[in-house]
């Protein structure tokens, strides 16, 4: 290669400061007639370098790779798979985890085709769920996965759920006695009879006095009060509201980590709701709530928002509870689309054709699956649409869709 | 289409009048704000091989919006049957047949006009001998100093000496001027150029087969008519990758096909400006049994589908060859055509991942010789489908590495979707 490296600094420096080389193979200095200008001499010479090293380059040996292991579960459906790559090409990350929990609850797995997709999208912040993506994937997959150092974070198993220290193990985080004890002198019910009202000794007591009600254990105030949890609240706001805010935190905290359902149910009657807290409330007494929502005097975003806070599976009640909201056209666009998509998501899929009714009411030619011309309430397409692509995504694995049993 | 979107199209539809469609023509006069209404046609199919549209109005936008507007109408079925005036059909000739006018020229007069051409490349090619010559005597790196002013007038030049050949070969050298080999790749472009201007220079005692080529590279036009005259080849093509190419005025693709008789390779181009869409006529995953017209020269590539006599979804399978056959065949390619920028192959192989990151991935053939892949390849759809077993890809070989393109026996399965952003 001197050669040519030596008529690539003769052209870079210029003939008028470097002369044409004289180490050229014979069969390429013979091109470089010698002349009073040396540039074009050089440029002949190099035309014939460049042929005469294209045609004789020749590529080096190179070790065989490691052999990767064997891919062991099936692939899922060719219709299954073609659908997948339209779900993330179109970054639906909650429609992608619909698919690959489908598809690993079948042992099935994604083919090598998609996998960059899929691991790119899994490696995003919000991406689809990777544990998910890790099962799709396979032995061979994950192997894939490894190669690329962008994509480590998809081979880290999930953080604990939760995050925090106020995650709901109660035998984790026991209430404790002396707390029960100072919540039930500092936070009284008098006198025993006749009217009576809750009152706070010290009066303020703040941020320690929450504290000292989270930890201190639920049951007692029924057994010194004798009210059972929503007869407590209805007395807290009716004769003590300064403490409101206080004491439901606490109770809040303590029914969620004690998953105490009264005391849950209660509260969210009360109008607290968390996540944490729905989640301890039981499915029967959700939907009686929800059935009790929707009349004009309730504030429909709120309601909205607190659908939103509930997980799925959804139950028909809550559906239904949910689809009537969005068809009171109540809401606004945004408050609509979320909860329009969350409930999409969160449904029993056999709520798929009454979503489509509810939907196809505002379409003008629903016959054609366009959108509709007259504008839909906000969030009423977009449940029936999610709906729509979850039984999509049922019908490619190769099942009819599925109507589920609602818990 | 968006729920906003049918009011809208009803308050656009009273803007328009004298509106009709037939045989995928359609036109309509539309009343904006000026004083005349624009008189609008659109071309959505028959022979032309890409949508055409035409206007009155000023603007520069193709399509500009009465074009769309007549679009949408049309899809909504808005446009009724009509018959075409008469400035609406010719202009559909005109788009049509765009390559028809001097249709019966004198002999004499042709070889007169032909003779002229020559002299003015000839003309147009000793100017720039001697500008590559300064160039050399003043160093390279002056050139590059120089940056693309210069090298943008030479090629203006050669574009009025009548050889776009060339001037496309000098708009692509400032490219090179990036990267730690940016002389060697530099010199290699201007020594190609140089060779081009040599063989045009002898360009009646070259072999005829030689001068094609240097006619071609050159930037001769060569009409399709006279492609399409040439003999027919009929095989099955298999159609397996495509590339596209997005210049900063031009689009283009290379379509590549491989006659599963013949083995033989061919390539077709086609090229979009301002916005108009790319043939997709002939896209991978498809064998077309078609007659192929080949254009004149060594070491050709190019061709016209003629007649199509069928087509069927998929493609045969074909053979891969080791990383060392591919080279030998690239040594032979140049020696047919010294310009020959790429060599169309199947490579029986698996990629090798880079030893540390920034470095190059390999395509490694069974064979066991490997040759680097192109810088910037998306190469991780290739390793999925491989894992270190052998894989068979079609693609590119050049001199800087290799191109896939797509997979065999299904080129579209890892949705490879190539484009490449020059300058």
């Amino acid at each position: 290669m001197s050669g040519w490296d030596d008529l690539v600094t003769t052209a870079l420096l210029g003939t008028e400061r470097r002369a044409l080389p004289e180490s050229l193979p014979p069969a390429v200095g013979r091109l470089a007639v010698a002349r009073p200008d040396a540039g074009p001499p050089v440029l002949d010479a190099a035309a014939g370098y460049v042929s005469y090293l294209t045609a004789g380059a020749r590529p080096a040996a190179c070790p065989v790779p490691d052999p990767a292991p064997r891919q062991v579960i099936d692939l899922a459906p060719e219709p299954a798979q073609a659908l997948l790559r339209r779900l993330l090409d179109a970054g639906d990350a909650a429609l992608v985890d619909e698919w690959l929990a489908e598809c690993g609850e079948r042992g099935l797995g994604v083919r090598a085709g998609s996998w960059t997709a899929l691991a790119s999208a899994a490696a995003g912040s919000s991406g689809p769920d990777r544990s998910l993506v890790r099962t799709a994937l396979g032995e061979r997959g994950l192997a894939f996965l490894r190669l690329n150092p962008a994509w480590r974070s998809v081979l880290r198993p999930p953080r604990s759920a939760g995050g925090g220290a106020a995650a709901g193990d109660p035998t984790a985080h026991p209430w404790s006695d002396t707390s029960t004890r100072q919540a039930l002198d500092a936070v009284r019910v008098t006198p025993p009879l006749g009217r009576r009202r809750v009152s706070v000794v010290p009066p303020g007591a703040g941020p320690h006095l929450q504290q000292v009600v989270a930890d201190a254990d639920l049951g007692a105030w029924r057994r010194h009060t004798g009210l059972a949890p929503g007869p407590l609240l209805d007395l807290l706001r009716s004769s003590s509201p300064e403490h409101v805010e206080v004491l439901t935190a606490g109770f809040a905290e303590a029914a969620v980590r004690q998953r105490h359902a009264a005391w849950a149910t209660a509260l969210a009657r009360s109008g607290h709701v968390t996540p944490e807290l729905v989640a301890v409330v039981p499915g029967d007494d959700v939907d009686a709530l929800a059935l009790s929502w929707g009349g004009d005097g309730h504030d429909h975003a709120r309601v909205a928002r607190w659908l939103t806070l509930l997980p799925a599976p959804w139950s028909a009640v809550l559906t239904d509870a949910g689809l009537r909201l969005l068809a009171s056209a109540r809401l606004d666009a945004r408050a609509g689309r979320r909860l329009g998509l969350v409930l999409g998501h969160r449904a029993a899929l056999s709520a798929h054709e009454q979503a489509q009714r509810t939907a196809g009411q505002w379409s003008a030619r629903p016959a054609e699956g366009t959108r509709a011309s007259l504008a839909a309430p906000p969030g009423l397409l977009e449940a029936a649409e999610v709906l729509a692509r979850r039984v999509e995504i049922r019908q490619a694995f190769g099942a009819t869709a599925r109507t589920e049993e609602t818990p | 289409m968006a729920g906003t979107s049918i009011p809208l199209m009803a308050r656009e539809a009273g803007r328009w009048s004298a509106l009709g469609h037939r045989d995928g023509l359609l036109w309509g006069s539309y009343l904006g704000s000026a004083p005349d209404p624009h008189r609008t046609s659109v071309l959505v199919e028959g022979s032309a091989r890409s949508r055409a549209t035409t206007c009155s109005c000023p603007s520069r936008q193709v399509p500009c919006k009465h074009a769309v507007s007549l679009l949408q109408l049309w899809s909504a079925g808005q446009v009724p049957d009509a018959s075409p005036p008469d400035h609406v059909s010719t202009w559909r000739a005109a788009v049509s047949h765009p390559a028809k006018p001097r249709r019966t020229m004198h002999p004499e007069a042709a070889a007169k006009r032909a003779a002229q051409r020559q002299e003015r490349v000839r003309l147009g090619l000793d100017e720039l001998d001697v500008w590559l010559g300064d160039q050399v005597r003043a160093g390279l790196a002056a050139l590059r100093r120089g940056g693309y002013g210069p090298v943008d007038q030479m090629a203006a030049r050669m574009v009025d000496a009548q050889a776009p050949g060339v001037a496309g070969m000098l708009r692509a050298l400032p490219a090179r001027f990036v990267g730690d080999d940016w002389p060697a790749r530099t010199l290699e472009q201007l020594a190609l150029i140089r060779l081009l201007v040599a063989a045009h220079r002898r360009l009646d005692d070259l072999p005829s087969d030689l001068a094609e080529t240097v006619r071609s590279r050159v930037g001769y036009p060569t009409s399709r008519e006279s492609v399409l005259a040439r003999p027919a080849v009929r095989d099955q093509w298999a159609v397996l990758g495509h590339v596209d190419v997005v210049d900063y005025r031009l689009t283009s693709r290379r379509v590549w096909l491989r006659g599963e008789r013949s083995g033989r390779w061919a390539v077709l181009l086609s090229f979009a400006a301002g916005g108009a869409s790319l043939d997709s006529t002939v896209l991978p995953g498809v064998t077309i049994d078609a007659d192929l017209h080949f254009y004149p020269g060594a070491g050709q590539h190019r061709a016209l589908v003629g007649t199509e006599h069928g087509r069927v979804d998929g493609v045969p399978d074909v053979p891969g060859v080791g990383a060392r056959r591919a080279a030998e065949q690239l040594g032979d390619l140049v020696a047919a055509d010294p310009w020959a920028e790429r060599l169309p192959v199947v490579l029986h192989g698996a990629p090798v991942p880079p030893e540390q990151d920034g470095g190059r991935w390999l395509f490694r053939g069974e064979d066991g010789a490997a040759v680097p892949l192109l810088p910037g390849v998306e190469a991780w759809p290739l390793m999925a489908r491989s894992m270190g077993d052998p894989v068979d890809v079609a693609g590119e070989w050049t001199r800087r590495g290799f191109l896939p393109l797509g997979f065999l026996p299904h080129p579209l399965d890892p949705f490879f979707s190539v484009e490449v952003v020059s300058r």
